[in-house]
C-alpha cells in the first residue's frame, strides 16, 4: 500500500472518527417555569452544567450493559426496571433491529441514573433540562415563539416510528442535540411535577382547568405536556419513546 | 393540530393526578401500550419489594441502616421533613391514627418508618428531637437519606416532593403500607382517607 494512501486512508478515518464534541455548556441562565411550583419559582436560577451533546445511544448503552451485567434485561431486578426493559433489543447484549446510533429507549429512571453515574454524571434535573430545551436553533430562549412550540408540538402529536432514527438530528443554541424530536427524556426530579396541587389540596380536576386556563403564552401548552407525562411516570416504567441524556457539574475554573 | 394518542395520554394522566394511572402514558404506537397494560394487569403482577433498592439511610441514633430495617413484619412508611411546619405533622398524626385503629395484635406487630428527604437540615440530633416531641415509641424509625437515595426511594414508592429554591418543599401526604418482605401492599395520598391502608393491616 502506498504512503499516499495510506495518508489518504488515515485522514479519512479522522475525518470520519472526529466526534463532535461530547458535551455541550448550558447556562448560567433563568428558567421561567410555565406552572410555577409556588410564587417564588417564577424565576429560577440555573447554575452553569454541562449536558450530552445528544440522547444516549443503543450502542453506548451496550457498553453499559457489558460493563455492569447487573443492567442485562435478563438479570435486572423487577423493582428497578419493569419487564418491557431494553425489550426492543434481539437479545440481552444484542442490538437486533435497533440502530446503534439511536437513542436507547426502554430504559427505567434507575437505569438511566446508573448509566449516568458510570460515565461520572447524573441525570439532569428538570430545570437543567428545561433551560437547554427552551433553545431553538438561534435563540437561548425560543420558548415564547408560536413558531417552535408548534414544532415540538407537532412532534408529540406523531405516533412513534418502529425503529427509531439516528441521533444527531437537530442543534440547538447551545449545541445540544435533538432535545426535541426523537424521544422523551428522563430528568433526576420526574416525580417532582404537579406536586404544588396536591399539597395545595386542589381538586385534580381543578387543577387541569386552572392549568390550562392560566396557559396564555405559547410555550405553556408543550411545557404542561412534559410536566404531565413525567408526573405520570414511575420509575421502574420504560417505554418505546422515553430515553436519556447525562448532566455533569460544571467544571470550576 | 390533529388529536392524537399521544396527547389525550399526556392530559388524561395528568387530569388524574390525584390517582395516578397504573401505567405511564407512554407516548408510542397503540398495540405496544396494549401489550403493556395486559402483562402488567395489577391483578397479575405483584409489586417488587422495595428493600431490593440500592438505598441506604442514617437514624436519629447516627447509624447507618438499610431500608428493610423492619423486614418481616408489616411497615407503614412515609417520607418527611422535619421543618415542615403543617404537612409532616399531620402525616406523623396519620399514621398514629391508623395504628390506633387497628386491633392490638396488628398494633403490636406493625412498624413506622419515617424517612426525611431533607439531609441538608435534618441531621440526627433533628430527628432524635423530633421523635420526641411527637411520641414516637420504639415502634418508630425516624431516618434521613441523602438527596439521591431520598429521590430513588420517593420515585420507587411514587411519592411525589419537590424542593423549592427557599429550602422548603412541596409534598404529598401519603402514606404506604409494605408488607414482611417489602412489598407496596397499599396507599393513602390524602388525610382522613385510611380505610385501605387500616384494611392491608388487619
Amino acid at each position: 500500500m502506498s504512503r499516499a494512501l495510506i495518508a489518504v486512508l488515515a485522514m479519512t478515518s479522522v475525518a470520519v472518527a472526529a466526534p463532535a464534541r461530547e458535551r455541550v455548556s448550558v447556562g448560567p441562565g433563568v428558567y421561567r417555569p410555565a406552572f410555577p411550583a409556588s410564587p417564588s419559582e417564577r424565576e429560577v436560577d440555573v447554575a452553569a452544567f454541562e449536558l450530552d451533546r445528544r440522547p444516549v445511544t443503543n450502542a453506548a448503552y451496550l457498553e453499559f450493559v457489558r460493563a455492569r451485567p447487573e443492567w442485562r434485561r435478563d438479570r435486572v431486578k423487577p423493582v428497578i426496571a419493569d419487564a418491557t426493559y431494553l425489550a426492543h433489543w434481539a437479545g440481552p447484549e444484542v442490538l437486533g433491529a435497533a440502530r446503534p446510533n439511536a437513542p436507547v429507549v426502554q430504559v427505567s429512571w434507575f437505569a438511566a441514573r446508573a448509566y449516568c453515574a458510570w460515565r461520572g454524571g447524573r441525570l439532569p434535573v428538570e430545570k437543567e433540562w428545561e433551560l437547554a430545551a427552551a433553545a431553538d436553533e438561534r435563540r437561548r430562549d425560543a420558548s415564547a415563539d408560536p413558531a417552535f412550540q408548534a414544532r415540538i408540538l407537532a412532534w408529540y402529536a406523531e405516533l412513534a416510528p418502529a425503529v427509531l432514527p439516528d441521533v444527531g438530528r437537530s442543534t440547538n443554541r447551545w449545541g445540544a442535540q435533538d432535545l426535541h424530536g426523537l424521544v422523551w427524556e428522563w430528568v433526576e426530579d420526574f416525580n417532582a411535577a404537579l406536586v404544588a396541587a396536591d399539597t395545595r389540596n386542589q381538586d385534580a380536576v381543578q387543577f387541569c382547568g386552572g392549568a390550562a386556563a392560566s396557559a396564555k403564552d405559547a410555550g405553556a401548552y408543550a411545557t404542561f405536556m412534559r410536566f404531565a407525562f413525567r408526573s405520570a411516570l414511575e420509575a421502574r416504567f420504560t417505554t418505546a419513546m422515553l430515553g436519556f441524556r447525562c448532566a455533569y457539574d460544571a467544571r470550576t475554573p | 393540530m390533529r388529536p392524537s394518542h399521544i396527547l389525550s395520554f399526556v392530559l388524561l394522566a395528568a387530569c388524574a393526578a390525584g390517582a395516578p394511572p397504573d401505567r405511564a402514558p407512554a407516548p408510542e404506537a397503540r398495540p405496544r401500550a396494549e401489550a403493556r397494560q395486559s402483562e402488567t394487569a395489577p391483578s397479575t403482577e405483584r409489586a417488587p419489594s422495595i428493600y431490593e433498592l440500592p438505598v441506604g439511610l442514617r437514624d436519629a441514633d447516627g447509624r447507618e441502616i438499610g431500608l428493610d430495617v423492619a423486614r418481616g413484619g408489616p411497615v407503614l412508611i412515609a417520607m418527611f421533613y422535619a421543618s415542615c411546619p403543617v404537612a409532616c405533622p399531620v402525616l406523623i398524626d396519620e399514621m398514629k391514627h391508623v395504628v390506633t385503629e387497628l386491633e392490638p395484635d396488628a398494633q403490636a406487630k406493625v412498624r413506622m418508618l419515617l424517612v426525611s428527604f431533607d439531609p441538608a437540615r435534618d441531621t440526627p440530633a433533628v430527628l432524635r428531637t423530633l421523635a420526641r416531641e411527637r411520641g414516637l415509641d420504639d415502634r418508630w424509625t425516624v431516618a434521613v437519606a441523602s438527596d439521591a437515595d431520598a429521590r430513588a426511594l420517593s420515585a420507587a414508592l411514587g411519592i411525589k416532593y419537590r424542593k423549592l429554591e427557599n429550602g422548603e418543599f412541596y409534598h404529598g401526604a401519603t402514606i404506604v403500607v409494605l408488607d414482611p418482605e417489602g412489598r407496596p401492599i397499599a396507599r393513602t395520598d390524602r388525610p382522613g382517607q385510611r380505610e385501605a391502608v387500616v384494611a392491608a393491616l388487619r
